[in-house]
C-alpha cells in the first residue's frame, strides 16, 4: 500500500517527461544500443556469406593476387572427385555420412541415460556430474590422453602380457577412424545431459504417479509418458545435430592434425583445406563445397523437421 | 501400489553397467595422466616409455618444467618468435575473458532492447537470429579470413573481438526468456523515478537475470577456453594454452618419448582454472536448462 502510494506520489515527473519525449528517448538508446551490433551483423554475416558465394565462382590467380571469376569451374571440379571412387571429396562425404549414421546408433542412450538420471536410478547423482565433466575438462585434453592410451598402453599390454603385436589403432588405417569415432561418442554421451534431464524433470509428477498406482513400470513409463512429452526437446536437438552431419563428426584434427588421410570427413577437409591453403588458392574450392553442403543440408533439415513434428505422438489429429 | 524404486527393472540395470562403465574409463583415463605426470622424465625413458608401467621416481618438476618445455614458435611469416606456455595461459584469459564478455554483452543488449523497449525493427531482429539459426550457411570460413585480412586485423586479438560482438544463437534466446520473464513494473517504477534508459537497462534490468548472466558466461567462457580450432585459425600470433598444447602434440616433438610426461603436466595446469570454475559454480552450471518445451 505504501509503496503504491508511493508510486502514486511519483507519477507527475513522468507528465513532465512526456509520452512524446520518453518515446523519443527510448528510440534514441535503442538505436544507439543496436547500431554496433548490426553493423557487425552486416559485416560478418551478410558481407561474409555473400563474399563466399562468390568465391564459389571464383579462381584465385597468384599473379595478379586477385579472383577471377569462372563461372561452375570449382562445381565442375567437385563433381568430378565425387563421381571417382577414390575422389578426396567423395570420402570425405561417405566418412561424415558414416559418422552421422553412427551417431543415429547412440540417440537411445543419449535419452535413456538422462531418464535413469531424472529417475534417481542408483548413483545419479555422481553420474550426472561425471558426465557433465568432460565439457568443462576440455575434450582437448581428454582426447590427447586417450590418443596416447590407446597407441602406448593398448599395444604395449598386448605385446608383454599377451605376446601378441598390435598396430596403434589411432596409426592402422582400418581401425583409425572408429577409435576416433568411439572417443567422441563415448565422451559425448553426455553431451545433453543437462537440456535432457531440465525436459524429464517437467514431466507432471500426478501424470507418472497415476501411471504408477495403474502397475506402470519403468520401461512403460519412459515410453508412454516421459519420452513423448519430451519429444519437442529431442526434435529440437536432433536437428542441431543434423546441422552438424557434414561438417561435425569425429574431431580428426585433434587425432591427426593434417594428415588423417582416407579418414578425413566433410568438416575436416573443409577446415584443412583452408589451413593448408597457399595464398588463397583453396579458398573457392572450400567455399564453393559449403555452398553446395547448405544445398543439400537445407532441404534435408526441412524435411525432417516437418517429418519429425508429424510424428510427434503428442499431436491431435 | 507399486514404488518407483520396486519397479526399476532391466532396463535400469543395463543403464548403470554402461554408466559404471564409463565411469571406469573416465577415472582411468584421468587416473592415468595423473600417475604419468608425476613420473620423471628419465625413469620413464628408462623404462623403455612404457607406457602402463608404475613410476619408480615420482616428482612434481613436469609441473614447473611444463612452463620451459612447452613452448609454440611463430612462423616466420607472421613475425617469428617463441610463446611460452604462461604467455599461453595468458592469451587463453584475454581470449576467452574478452570475447566471451563482448558476446554476452551483445547478446543480452540486444535481448533486453527486443523485449523491453517496442521497436517495429524487433520483428527483423527476430527474423535474423531465427533465419542464422534454421538455415546453417557452410563454407564460410575463406571469406572471413578474407574480410579479417582486408581490416588488417587477422591472426590478432582485435580481429577475434570483432569477430564475437554478435548476437543470435541459444544463448540469445536464453536472455530472451529470462527478460520476458520480468515484470516490466521495474521498469515502469524506474521511468517514474526518472531513471535513464541507460540506467534502466544496466543498474536495474541488468541485475535482475544476473544469474542468467553469469551462468551463460561461465559456460562459454570454459567453451572457449577448451577451444583449440578457432585460435589455430585465427589467433595464430597470439596462440592460446589450448592450441599450444595442440600444436605441441602434433608438431613439437615427434618421438612418442619426447616431454610426453611434461606434455601430460601441461594438459593439467590447463584444466585447472576450469576445474576450480567447475567447483565453485556447479550448482548453477548443473541447473537444468530447458531447450524446445515439454507437452503438458
Amino acid at each position: 500500500m505504501k509503496e503504491k502510494n508511493e508510486l502514486t506520489a511519483m507519477k507527475p515527473r513522468k507528465k513532465e517527461r512526456g509520452f512524446n519525449s520518453l518515446r523519443r528517448e527510448q528510440n534514441i538508446f535503442y538505436w544507439i544500443m543496436i547500431v554496433l551490433p548490426l553493423i557487425q551483423f552486416v559485416m560478418f554475416y551478410i558481407y561474409v556469406n555473400l563474399d563466399s558465394f562468390l568465391l564459389a565462382f571464383e579462381e584465385y590467380n597468384p599473379i595478379s593476387n586477385k579472383f577471377d571469376f569462372v563461372y561452375f569451374k570449382n562445381f565442375q571440379y567437385i563433381f568430378e572427385d565425387f563421381s571417382r571412387p577414390t575422389g578426396a571429396i567423395r570420402k570425405a562425404f561417405n566418412n561424415s555420412v558414416l559418422a552421422f549414421g553412427l551417431g543415429l546408433l547412440m540417440q537411445p542412450l543419449n535419452v535413456l541415460i538422462p531418464y535413469y538420471v531424472t529417475k534417481k536410478g542408483v548413483g545419479s547423482e555422481f553420474f550426472k556430474v561425471l558426465l557433465f565433466l568432460p565439457s568443462i575438462l576440455s575434450s582437448m585434453v581428454l582426447g590427447l590422453l586417450y590418443k596416447y592410451m590407446v597407441d602406448a598402453v593398448i599395444p604395449g599390454i598386448a605385446l608383454e602380457y599377451f605376446n601378441k603385436e598390435i598396430m596403434p589403432p589411432l596409426y592402422n588405417f582400418d581401425s583409425r577412424f572408429m577409435t576416433a569415432w568411439i572417443f567422441g561418442a563415448w565422451f559425448g554421451i553426455g553431451g545433453n545431459i543437462l537440456v535432457m534431464t531440465g525436459a524429464m524433470s517437467q514431466v507432471p509428477v500426478s501424470c507418472v504417479e497415476a501411471a504408477h498406482i495403474d502397475g506402470c513400470s519403468a520401461t512403460r513409463e519412459f515410453f508412454a509418458i516421459t519420452f513423448p512429452l519430451i519429444y519437442p526437446t529431442w526434435v529440437t536437438l536432433f536437428i542441431v545435430g543434423l546441422v552438424g552431419m557434414f561438417t561435425g563428426g569425429p574431431d580428426l584434427y585433434l587425432f591427426f592434425g593434417e594428415t588423417s588421410d582416407s579418414v578425413q570427413t566433410l568438416g575436416y577437409y573443409i577446415n584443412v583445406k583452408t589451413l593448408t591453403s597457399i595464398a588463397y588458392a583453396s579458398y573457392p574450392e572450400v567455399s564453393a563445397i559449403g555452398l553446395c553442403v547448405t544445398l543439400i543440408t537445407t532441404p534435408i533439415l526441412m524435411f525432417v523437421r516437418w517429418f519429425l513434428n508429424r510424428l510427434d505422438p503428442n499431436q491431435e489429429n | 501400489m507399486k514404488t518407483v524404486k520396486k519397479s526399476f527393472n532391466i532396463l535400469f540395470i543395463v543403464l548403470f553397467i554402461i554408466l559404471a562403465v564409463y565411469a571406469i574409463s573416465l577415472f582411468v583415463l584421468l587416473g592415468w595422466g595423473i600417475i604419468k605426470s608425476l613420473q620423471s622424465e628419465m625413469d620413464f625413458i628408462l623404462q623403455g616409455g612404457k607406457a602402463w608401467s608404475m613410476p619408480q621416481d615420482w616428482t612434481i618438476d613436469n609441473y614447473l618444467i611444463a612452463f620451459e618445455s612447452i613452448k609454440y614458435t611463430i612462423p616466420l611469416d607472421l613475425g617469428g618468435g617463441d610463446v611460452y606456455f604462461d604467455e599461453m595461459l595468458l592469451n587463453s584469459v584475454i581470449y576467452a575473458g574478452v570475447c566471451t564478455l563482448l558476446t554476452v554483452f551483445c547478446d543480452c543488449s540486444v535481448a533486453y532492447l527486443t523485449t523491453k523497449i517496442n521497436n517495429k525493427f524487433n520483428r527483423v531482429i527476430n527474423f535474423i537470429v531465427y533465419f542464422k539459426m534454421l538455415i546453417p550457411l557452410y563454407g564460410t570460413m575463406p571469406a572471413n579470413i578474407k574480410l579479417l585480412t582486408n581490416l588488417g586485423v587477422m591472426d590478432s586479438f582485435m580481429g577475434m573481438f570483432l569477430m564475437t560482438f554478435c548476437f543470435g544463437g541459444t544463448n540469445f534466446l536464453l536472455f530472451q526468456a529470462a527478460f520476458k520473464s520480468l515484470s516490466n513494473d521495474y521498469i515502469e517504477a524506474a521511468i517514474i523515478d526518472g531513471a535513464s534508459q541507460f540506467s534502466i537497462m544496466f543498474k536495474i534490468c541488468f541485475p535482475l537475470i544476473r544469474t542468467t548472466i553469469g551462468v551463460l558466461f561461465i559456460t562459454l567462457f570454459v567453451t572457449r577456453w577448451n577451444d583449440y580450432m578457432t585460435p589455430l585459425i585465427y589467433l595464430r600470433k597470439n596462440p592460446t594454452a589450448a592450441y599450444g598444447l595442440h600444436y605441441l602434440d602434433q608438431k613439437g616433438n615427434t618421438s612418442y618419448h619426447s616431454y610426453i610426461v611434461n606434455k601430460i603436466a601441461g594438459f593439467y595446469i590447463f584444466i585447472i582454472p576450469t576445474l576450480l570454475i567447475f567447483l565453485f559454480a556447479k550448482d548453477k552450471l548443473m541447473g537444468n536448462l530447458t531447450v524446445g518445451g515439454v507437452k503438458g
